[in-house]
């Protein structure tokens, strides 16, 4: 078999079982913990490890390995599965994967162990049997054991080394608030003052600075930030900044800069733990171990592994590869053209159809027709291509609830349902964000605490749905959860502070949700590090309506809330109906329209637009009104369409018929229009305009709402003026 | 700004009022240096409104040429702001823990 097909092979089926992994390690209720779970946990990293030998990614098998001993002492029964262990087992799992992504992208570093792995194996190694020893490794041994040059030192703070200048103080500066900055950015684990010797006290000048800093710091944030900390000094003072791992050779490097007496700052740092006693001989001597010299070492932690790899040797006759379930990576770029040629194909075949009929001739139609029903299966599978299931996106939020509820300290469940439905790939990249957000807030604001929800009747532990299905030619999404739900009236309180509303509104409730949408809108007490803070809910509606979506909201006091993300199945083709206005073609999706029915000949004569249809009263707009065309002369007709919940008709001459139509998006000159969102060409060349059924069925609405309002306006006044004359005639009387 | 002196039983109570920053610590290094006459001294920095890194540092230095010495100078904070100075910048060492974890909130 070709190699670098196998190993594209591997890569693939390596991330699926970090995926698997990371499902067996938060799905708590399908892999309960147990002797089963565990063998499928050891046999996971098992095979990752045996894989990577054949394709000799030594990174990978280093580390796969040690989290395989972990994994073998939890299959024996001698370490639990606690929640310390699981959150260690995904981290473990998230390095796994960058190894495998480095080992696939980037072949020079696939054998370089990455800083971020060392903290890793230095807590595996807790779990390890050096642990249940009677005298344990000490973790210098570790670091020692371990090729330190490749890593760094074994210290995963930052060290800090300052040495003032004389002027510090008279240049306005003080360390004191250095320090403090430098305290907000992390923890200080380590403080200690360098002294210079000073003059005697008969001519001692305290405005000078004698001393300087020793720190270890202890911090995630930005290097840029640490390094920025000391800006302003830097020109005169001796700023010296080691990054966690920073390699051995900084520290000498660094020791020079300094020119103080070698000793004493390597003793300085070994008392806080920057270097151990071997990595500062390394530091003094300038020599540094070679990534050679500590290969040379028979185990990466003598004594750890031997006794545990006897049992489980690497099975490499197994081929790792399954034989289905084959996979072909193809760049984005070939599927976009692909489905663009598919386009042009459909309007071809259309156009094709048209002449066929205009012919008359029977045969060529037949053909034509034969033809048309393979270019629309070529259509759906071309579309099909860039279908993935929304699980993809679905299976990134156990691991975010589980984190977020450990954070919040709120027992939370999360369902997902309908993982398998398809969406576009092109969306799918844009939903993660939006989604996430939502969820979060879900966790965050929706949920309550034990208590409270003990206290209101309901189950301990929170539920948090993701949900996902096809409905009218569109993709829905909904996240569901049984918390506090919204607040309606604080929604509305906030509205109206902040004058978005007029008292004396009358708004359902889902306009009235639709306000937390409203840029900085919150109506959170507390700001916590998750939301609350007023700022997103703005961004995922703006997200979502790029996509041509929609979100609802739906929630009941007490019993939970649900966001529906209502989104179109793809952005390519869509089934659309054909209607003339003036002599001008428009489309339709078609899955938006429900039925055609006459125009009643009276209807434009009212001033509400308004029909009644099966005893509903639905809003109706007229095209011609809407462009700004004369009056028809003609019989009219109404297409009812739906979207979502709502529903309103559009009044247009004359209906053609179905036509598949691919979406040609508008210029920038017609970006602004209302009411079309896109154009294509038709069977017979000519162009069409599709029109935007949301943005019409909104404005058709929002329309009947308003002249609704008039009349009721307009009825008050008559009332009001009725009321008056009456009052005028008693008293006349 | 001012040093208050009281000797009782042979130890001298010192009070240090006002700021001691780097405005002042030139007009204070005399009077500070002087206790240093004394072989047991308290100083109070209760009082002390300000405290920047300078006059940590003059405080340090008096500390420790009281020990060069072999004098006693005690530092009595009864001033969190004072001794939040004294520590984020290693002077002087929490009760605790001997020098390690500077909190960065007592810092702040």
């Amino acid at each position: 078999m070709d190699l670098t097909q196998a190993r594209a092979i591997f890569f693939h089926d390596s991330r699926e079982l970090c995926d698997a992994l990371e499902g067996a390690l938060l799905d708590r209720a399908r892999y309960p913990a147990g002797k089963e779970t565990y063998n499928l946990l050891f046999r996971t990293a098992h095979t990752i490890k045996g894989s990577a030998g054949i394709f000799g990614l030594e990174a990978l098998i280093r580390f796969a390995h040690v989290v395989e001993n972990v994994l073998e002492r939890l299959r024996a029964g001698q370490i639990q599965l606690d929640d310390t262990l699981i959150s260690l087992l995904l981290e473990c799992n998230d390095y796994l994967r960058r190894l495998i992504d480095i080992a696939e992208f980037d072949a020079a570093r696939a054998g370089d162990d990455l800083p971020e792995g060392m903290p890793l194996l230095l807590r595996l190694l807790q779990y390890q049997e050096v642990a249940s020893q009677a005298t344990s490794l000490p973790l210098a041994d570790v670091c020692r054991a371990l090729p330190t040059e490749k890593y760094g030192a074994c210290s995963s703070r930052w060290q800090l080394s300052l040495r003032f200048h004389t002027n510090l103080f008279r240049d306005g500066f003080d360390p004191a608030s250095f320090i403090r900055y430098l305290g907000s950015l992390g923890t200080l684990q380590w403080i200690e003052p360098v002294w210079r010797e000073w003059a005697p006290l008969m001519s001692f000048d305290a405005t000078e600075c004698f001393f300087g800093l020793e720190i270890t710091f202890d911090s995630a944030a930005d290097p840029g930030l640490i390094h920025d900390a000391f800006g302003f000094i830097r020109a005169d003072s001796l700023v010296g900044i080691l990054p966690p791992h920073a390699p051995l050779s900084d520290y000498r490097a660094l020791l020079e800069r300094l020119g103080e007496p070698i000793d004493e700052q390597l003793a300085r740092w070994m008392a806080r733990g920057a270097l151990t006693s071997s990595e500062a001989e390394q530091v003094r001597s300038g020599r540094f171990e070679t990534v050679a010299e500590s290969e040379a070492a028979p185990d990466p932690v003598p004594g750890l592994s031997t006794a545990v790899d006897a049992p489980v040797k690497v099975d490499t006759t197994r081929s790792p590869i399954p034989s289905e379930g084959q996979y072909i990576r193809v760049e984005a770029a070939k599927l976009d053209r692909l489905i663009n040629r598919v386009g042009e194909l459909v309007l071809a075949s259309s156009g094709t159809t048209v002449l066929a009929e205009e012919r008359g001739d029977l045969e060529l139609q037949e053909s034509v027709a034969a033809i048309n029903a393979l270019v629309e299966d070529i259509r759906d599978d071309a579309l099909t291509l860039r279908m993935v299931p929304v699980k993809d996106i679905f299976n990134l939020f156990p691991r975010m609830v589980r984190e977020i509820s450990l954070q919040l300290n709120k027992a939370i469940k999360l369902e997902i349902e309908g993982a398998d439905t398809e969406i576009d790939k092109s969306m799918i990249e844009k939903l993660a964000d939006p989604l996430m957000h939502i969820v979060r807030n879900a966790v965050d604001h929706g949920l309550e605490s034990v208590t409270q929800r003990l206290a209101a009747h309901k189950p301990e532990i929170g539920t948090v749905t993701l949900n996902a299905y096809h409905d009218a030619g569109a993709v829905v999404v909904e996240v569901r959860d049984d918390g506090a739900g919204i607040d309606r009236d604080k929604v509305w309180a906030k509205a109206l502070e902040r004058g978005l509303v007029r008292p004396d509104s009358t708004l359902s409730d889902q306009e009235i949700f639709q306000f937390i949408f409203q840029p900085g809108f919150s109506t959170a007490e507390t700001v916590s590090d998750l939301s609350g803070r007023g700022v997103g809910m703005d961004v995922v509606k703006r997200n979502i309506e790029a996509l041509r979506g929609e979100i609802e909201i739906y929630s009941k006091r007490g019993e939970g809330a649900m966001f529906r993300l209502r989104l179109p199945l793809t952005l390519a083709i869509i089934d659309g109906f054909r209607v003339l206005v003036d002599g001008s073609s428009f489309v339709m999706p078609l899955e938006a329209m429900s039925e055609c029915i006459d125009l009643p000949p009276d209807a434009m004569q009212q001033q509400t637009r308004q029909i009644n249809f099966r005893g509903d009263w639905l809003p109706f707009i007229s095209l011609r009104e809407l462009f700004g065309l004369s009056a028809a002369t003609g019989p009219q007709y109404i297409a009812l369409v739906h979207y979502g919940e709502a529903r309103a008709g559009i009044v247009v001459d004359r209906l053609v018929g179905q036509a598949q139509v691919v979406i040609k998006p508008l210029g920038q000159l017609f970006k602004s229009l209302r009411g079309i969102s896109g154009s294509t060409i038709l069977g017979n060349g000519k162009p069409a305009l599709i029109l935007d059924i949301p943005q019409l069925i909104q404005y058709a609405c929002r329309r009947e709402k308003y002249s609704i309002r008039q009349q009721a306006a307009a009825m008050n006044v008559i009332k009001y003026a009725e009321s008056v004359a009456g009052i005028g005639c008693s008293d006349s009387i | 700004m001012a040093l208050l002196l009281e000797t009782h039983d042979r130890v001298a109570y010192a009070t240090l009022d006002g700021e001691l920053t780097v405005l002042t610590v030139s007009d204070m290094q005399d009077e500070l240096f002087g206790l240093l006459n004394h072989a047991n001294v308290i100083l109070d920095l209760s009082k002390l409104d300000e405290l920047d890194g300078c006059g940590a540092q003059l405080l340090a230095i008096l500390q420790m040429e009281a020990s060069r010495s072999a004098k006693k100078l005690t530092l009595q904070y009864g001033n969190p702001r004072a001794e939040a100075v004294m520590l984020c910048l290693g002077f002087a060492v929490p009760p605790a823990s001997g020098q390690e974890v500077m909190d960065g909130s007592h810092a702040s």
